[in-house]
Order: structure tokens, then C-alpha cells, then sequence
């Protein structure tokens, strides 16, 4: 017998249990993707029950469907515009009258709707009273009480969505008193409806006492920023000790394979291509997925812990100031570490417009890959000064990027007035199994998206380094560094004029690490020989200035496919390399001529 | 006129009206912040802007800017 479909809108507000839900429903079978043209993540699943193939579509959770609000137009577009056969909508019971605002909206739409009420345990033991059969009579619409967390009612909620779907669409009676026009809900009459029906069956406890004490200590006046940057701390460095010894071992396998090819004993080019390309490429695009899942999996618990949003409103009146929001925070202390999973992680951050922003200054962050140029460079120059020049860099970049996120903020025009409103929701336990999932999603979509574009990027180099036939890989003849010479005049009038500093520079478009090791080969010495060459061809003034190019041009072609992937735009990608190569550019020749002009050279 | 901004500590008071433009007006009532509704002050946040607000049993956070585009009223 042939299955029947039925497909699923799965609706909520915000911190509801929505995901938890998806995940015990659909399981494994998770698919995730984008929404076409957009640069948010749609899940969907399809499951097998009974004779039917349930396809449950994930909605981006959201306050509010009206026509109004643009960043919610995803979930009202889908609802309006494709054919789900009914909608679920996950209610938080501890928040039921603001989640049935949502509710009435969904109803204006004219579609079969199913209440999941979630928390149902935890609301109790806070003293909750509700007589869910009361509601259930009063809304007259199917409610379904589950507990997204360890699939409790799983099954019920199944048959419900089948017989629903077998049925015709009967509205609630009430609904026409409450239509403003055909389209849009009055709120008020809502909440009018909601206090004369559903109240009487619903009596709430006092306030949250248990997330009331833990914010007296995370939002305190004296404790809550010091915390703040503790935890942030704390993150920062898990995420590179617990990721270190993983990339270790992926470059150790790497290298082991490496050599394998070279006991292989074949040609030169071949040899080559193995090696510097594949090997190289592929092993560039996997170090980084230790750090995306470990980064992503601590994400996951800050945001199901409720931390998260709390992290928001700490600096959110600085960040105010130079026209984004406290969400751009995190991602940029991220950016330290490294810039594709800083650049992945402003997906918290709801606002079109300031989260393009945050993409974008997110490169000016020094990442960890730029610290070996600074420590080579201010070793040879500034041995006495090495930690306040790289100090001085480093606080550089954020100054540029609030500078960046000062102009970018006035000069992109983008849905009106950004207003920040955000709900804190109650802490909660995360569940360990939800986060793990989540890291490994996040992981595995970088792999397949950004990774093509990675390997490609890095063959092409290796291309045009190992081209003409013959040539030494990345030397003066190779097309590379023919390149290098053409172009090493636009450096001169930022000190650092000779080939082989613009070589480095294009080979450290395809990652930071590389420049160190290309400067060595290009002199013909050690990474240490460094040290006797470098002051023959470049002055103290010289070298701060291709510091502070190194700072401020494109990070790597990792972020560049990241930024890609992220902003879902090549405008946007190819604004960003430019924008931050001209910024470098001007950065250094005045670093360069102020200098001169102070009589530093 | 008194407005949101000027909710003490722990206080309650009913929101009379949305002084806002359409867009955020619409914002603040998705999350609950509509006409007749209850809302306290609850925490302030370390910088002190934004504020944390409690309204139909959730907590929302708005800064000081946008609270004061919030008349209330005192409740008897």
C-alpha cells in the first residue's frame, strides 16, 4: 500500500522546546539546509508512522507572523505561500498568554492547527495550576501536553497530526470577533478573549524564584561583567585546549600521509599536487572542525541554558553606541581564535543588518594563525617591545572593527529602526544529547558548504604556484610570483616594496600560517635565518607596517567562504575582500608615512 | 506622562500606550507588550541599559530608549 503524505509546520516562539521537539520527532532522519536565498537554517525530517510519510518542516522561531515584522517574514511566507497540510505550534505552558498571541495569528491563516504544550513537569513542580481539558473546550483546537526533552506523548501527538489532517478545517467560532481585517488580529481582543476564557483555568505561581536568584548574581551590578568575561574566557580557552590536541593528531595523519606519498617516489609535479594540493587543501579544510564542533557544542549550552541572551544586554550600551547590539560581542572575542566558527556563530544574531556587519568586522579580530607573523616580525625588530606591539595590534583590530561597525551602520540601509527587544528566557538544564547534535550539525555543514570552496581556493593556488612546467613550487618564476613581482610596487609606499613580502601576502590570502614558511623559502633560509635576512630588505618602520597589513587585509580563504556561506551573498563576499584590502592598505601607508614623518624610519 | 523608563525596582504598573512607530509598536506587542498589560521592573542589567522587564510571565529586555516610548499607568 502506498504511504499518504502530510506535511508539517512546526511553529513556535522562541525558547519554547521547538528544536527538542524536532529532534525526538524527526530524529535522525534531520535534514539541514537553507532557506532559499537566505542565510537561515532550515531543518526539516521525514518520518514513517503508520501508513504515512510525515515531512515536518521546521519554521524559524518567531514572536509574531503579522505582515509587520520583517525578520519574521520566513515562517509567514512558508505559511502563506506553501502548502503545509497542518500547523503544530509548541507552547511554553509557562508562558501560555503571550504564546497564544502567536496562536490567534496562526489561526487568522485559515489552517488546521495543533497546540504541543511543552514544560508541562516543569511548570508544575513551579506550581502551576491548569486544567488543560477546560482550555482545550474554550480554544476549540486540538492540544497535545508533551515534553519535547525526552519525547514524552510522542505517539499522540502523531495521531493527532493524522486524524487533523484527515479532517475538514473547522474554525473556532471566536475567531471572526477578533479579525481586525482579513489578514491581521487585534492583540487586544486577544488578550480580552484569553482573560475571560482561559484565565479561570489557569492560575500561575508567583515569579520564577530559582531564575530570579541566578540573575541577582549573572545580571549583578558589581559580579555580572566580571562573570561575563570569566565565562567568556573559560570558553575561549576550552575551545582551543580541547581542539588543539584533535588537530594535532588530523595534522599528524596528515603529515603521515604526506609521506607516504613522498616514499612513493614519483615525479615532481606529481608529487606536488599530492602534497601541497589535495593533502594540503583537504587537511586545511578538516583542522578546522575540531574548533566548529567543540566552539559550537559550548554554543549550544550557553544558548539552552538561557545564558545566552543574558550575554546580550551586559555591553549592549557600549556596542549601542557604535551602531550594532551587545549580540556582536561574543563573535568578535571569538574572532581571537579564529575567524570561521567566530563568523558561523553570529547566527545568534537575529538583525539582517547588524549581523552582515558583524561578518564583516569579525575579520578585523586578530586570529590566532596571524600571532607566528607577529612573533617572527617584532622578534627580529622590536625584541625589546614584542608584547606591547603585538598588543598594540591586537587592540587595533577591535578599534578598526567598532570604527567599521560605526560607518557600516549609516551607510547600509536596512529595515528601518534596529530596536533591540529580547526575551531572557528561564535557565534550564541543557540536554547533553541536544548539544552534541547540534555541534555535530553545525560541523557537518561546514564540511559540505565552506570546504568545497576552501579546496578549490587552495588548488588554484597551488596552481598558479607550481605553473609554468617545471618551476620551483612558489618561486620568483612560477606564475605566483611573477605575480608577486608585478604587484610588489603598490607595496612600496607602504615600506615593504620587496617581491618576495608580496608573495607572502598572496600566499597568506590562503591561510596566515603559510607566511612565515613562504618568506623563509623565498630567502632560501630557516624560519630562524629569517632573523639575518629580513633587516637587508624591510626597515622597523617597514616591518609594523606589513604587521599592520597582516591585521587588517583578507584573514584566509577559509573565512572568505565562510563569510560567503554566512551573508549568502558574492556582493557581499567580494565587498569584504576589497573593502578590507583597501582598508589595509590605507592603514599601513599612513602607519608608514606618520612614522616617517615622526623620523621613525 | 509617565513612562516605562520611570518603573522602579520590583514596581508594576499597566501599559496605556505605545508612543513608537509602527514597526516597533508591532515588535512590542508580538512580545506581549500590549495595552492593559501588566509589567515590573525586574533587574536592571550591569550597564544599566538595557532593562529587564517581566510582562505575561516572561522577562524582556528593552533599553532605556525604547522604555521611554512606553506610557503606564499606576495600578489603584
Amino acid at each position: 500500500m502506498k504511504n499518504k503524505k502530510i506535511t508539517v509546520a512546526l511553529v513556535a516562539n522562541p525558547n519554547v522546546g521547538k528544536t527538542s521537539l524536532l529532534n525526538s520527532l524527526a530524529g535522525l532522519s534531520l535534514h539541514v539546509g537553507n532557506w532559499s536565498g537566505k542565510t537561515v537554517e532550515k531543518m526539516q525530517g521525514l518520518v514513517n508512522f503508520g501508513n504515512y510519510e510525515i515531512k515536518i518542516v521546521d519554521l524559524p522561531g518567531t514572536y509574531s507572523i503579522s505582515p509587520y515584522s520583517k525578520e519574521e517574514k520566513i515562517a509567514r511566507d512558508y505559511l502563506v505561500n506553501n502548502n503545509a497540510d497542518l500547523i503544530v505550534q509548541v507552547i511554553d505552558v509557562n508562558a501560555l498568554e503571550r504564546n497564544l498571541l502567536l496562536t490567534f495569528e496562526l489561526l487568522a491563516l485559515n489552517k488546521k492547527l495543533i497546540l504541543a504544550f511543552n514544560f508541562n513537569k516543569e511548570a508544575k513542580k513551579k506550581g502551576l495550576k491548569i486544567n488543560v481539558g477546560e482550555i482545550k473546550k474554550k480554544l476549540e483546537l486540538p492540544i497535545i501536553e508533551i515534553e519535547a526533552f525526552n519525547c514524552v506523548n510522542k505517539e499522540a501527538l502523531f495521531n493527532k497530526i493524522i486524524s487533523i489532517s484527515e479532517n475538514d478545517l473547522r474554525q473556532p467560532r471566536y475567531l471572526e470577533v477578533m479579525r481586525k481585517n482579513k489578514e491581521e488580529i487585534s492583540h487586544r481582543a486577544v488578550l480580552d478573549f484569553v482573560k475571560e476564557n482561559i484565565l479561570p483555568f489557569y492560575q500561575l505561581p508567583g515569579s520564577d524564584s530559582r531564575t530570579k536568584k541566578i540573575d541577582s548574581w549573572l545580571l549583578n551590578k558589581y559580579f555580572g561583567l566580571p562573570l561575563f568575561f570569566f565565562f567568556v574566557f573559560l570558553m575561549f580557552k576550552a575551545t582551543f585546549v580541547f581542539s588543539a590536541p584533535l588537530i594535532a593528531l588530523l595534522n599528524y595523519v596528515f603529515s603521515v600521509l604526506s609521506n607516504l606519498a613522498g616514499s612513493l617516489s614519483l615525479p615532481y609535479f606529481w608529487h606536488s599536487l599530492f602534497v601541497d594540493g589535495i593533502i594540503g587543501g583537504v587537511g586545511s579544510v578538516l583542522s578546522f572542525t575540531p574548533l566548529i564542533f567543540i566552539l559550537f557544542f559550548l554554543i549550544a549550552i550557553l544558548e539552552d541554558s538561557g545564558y545566552l541572551s543574558r550575554t546580550v544586554i551586559m555591553l549592549d550600551r557600549i556596542f549601542h553606541k557604535f551602531g550594532i547590539s551587545g549580540q556582536t560581542f561574543l563573535p568578535m572575542i571569538l574572532g581571537f581564535g579564529c575567524n570561521v566558527p567566530a563568523i558561523m556563530a553570529t547566527r545568534t544574531i537575529q538583525n539582517k543588518k547588524e549581523r552582515m556587519i558583524a561578518i564583516f568586522i569579525n575579520s578585523f579580530m586578530s586570529c590566532s594563525a596571524r600571532l607566528p607573523v607577529y612573533v617572527l616580525f617584532t622578534g627580529i625588530f622590536f625584541p625589546q617591545k614584542a608584547a606591547i606591539v603585538i598588543m598594540v595590534l591586537y587592540f587595533g583590530g577591535v578599534v578598526m572593527g567598532l570604527l567599521a561597525s560605526f560607518i557600516l551602520s549609516r551607510l547600509i540601509k536596512m529595515d528601518g529602526e534596529n530596536v533591540l527587544i529580547l526575551e531572557l528566557p528561564p535557565y534550564r538544564l541543557p540536554s547533553l544529547k541536544n548539544t552534541l547534535k547540534h555541534a555535530w550539525w553545525q560541523m557537518s555543514m561546514f564540511v559540505k558548504k565552506a570546504g568545497t570552496l576552501i579546496l578549490g581556493a587552495i588548488m588554484f593556488i597551488w596552481f598558479l604556484a607550481s605553473f609554468p612546467m617545471g618551476v620551483d613550487y612558489g618561486s620568483a618564476q612560477s606564475y605566483l610570483g611573477q605575480f608577486g613581482q608585478f604587484i610588489s610596487p603598490i607595496f612600496a609606499p607602504l615600506g615593504f616594496g620587496h617581491w618576495t613580502f608580496s608573495v607572502a601576502l598572496i600566499f597568506g590570502v590562503a591561510a596566515k600560517e603559510i607566511i612565515v614558511g613562504t618568506l623563509g623559502t623565498l630567502h632560501g633560509v630557516t624560519a630562524d635565518g629569517l632573523l639575518n635576512v629580513l633587516p637587508n630588505f624591510i626597515t622597523p618602520l617597514g616591518a609594523f607596517s606589513f604587521l599592520v597589513f597582516v591585521l587588517l587585509y583578507v584573514p584566509c580563504l577559509a573565512t572568505v567562504a565562510t563569510i560567503k556561506k554566512e551573508s549568502g551573498s558574492w556582493k557581499f563576499t567580494i565587498f569584504h575582500f576589497i573593502a578590507v584590502s583597501l582598508i589595509a592598505w590605507i592603514a599601513s601607508f599612513i602607519v608608514f608615512h606618520g612614522g616617517l614623518a615622526m623620523g621613525l624610519g | 506622562m509617565i513612562n516605562l523608563y520611570s518603573l522602579k525596582q520590583g514596581q508594576k504598573a499597566l501599559i496605556k500606550k505605545i508612543n513608537s512607530c509602527e514597526n516597533v509598536k508591532e515588535r512590542l506587542h508580538s512580545f506581549g507588550l500590549i495595552r492593559g498589560v501588566e509589567i515590573e521592573l525586574v533587574e536592571s542589567s550591569p550597564l544599566s541599559c538595557p532593562r529587564v522587564y517581566r510582562c505575561l510571565n516572561t522577562l524582556i529586555a528593552i533599553r532605556n530608549k525604547t522604555a521611554k516610548l512606553i506610557e503606564i499607568s499606576y495600578e489603584e
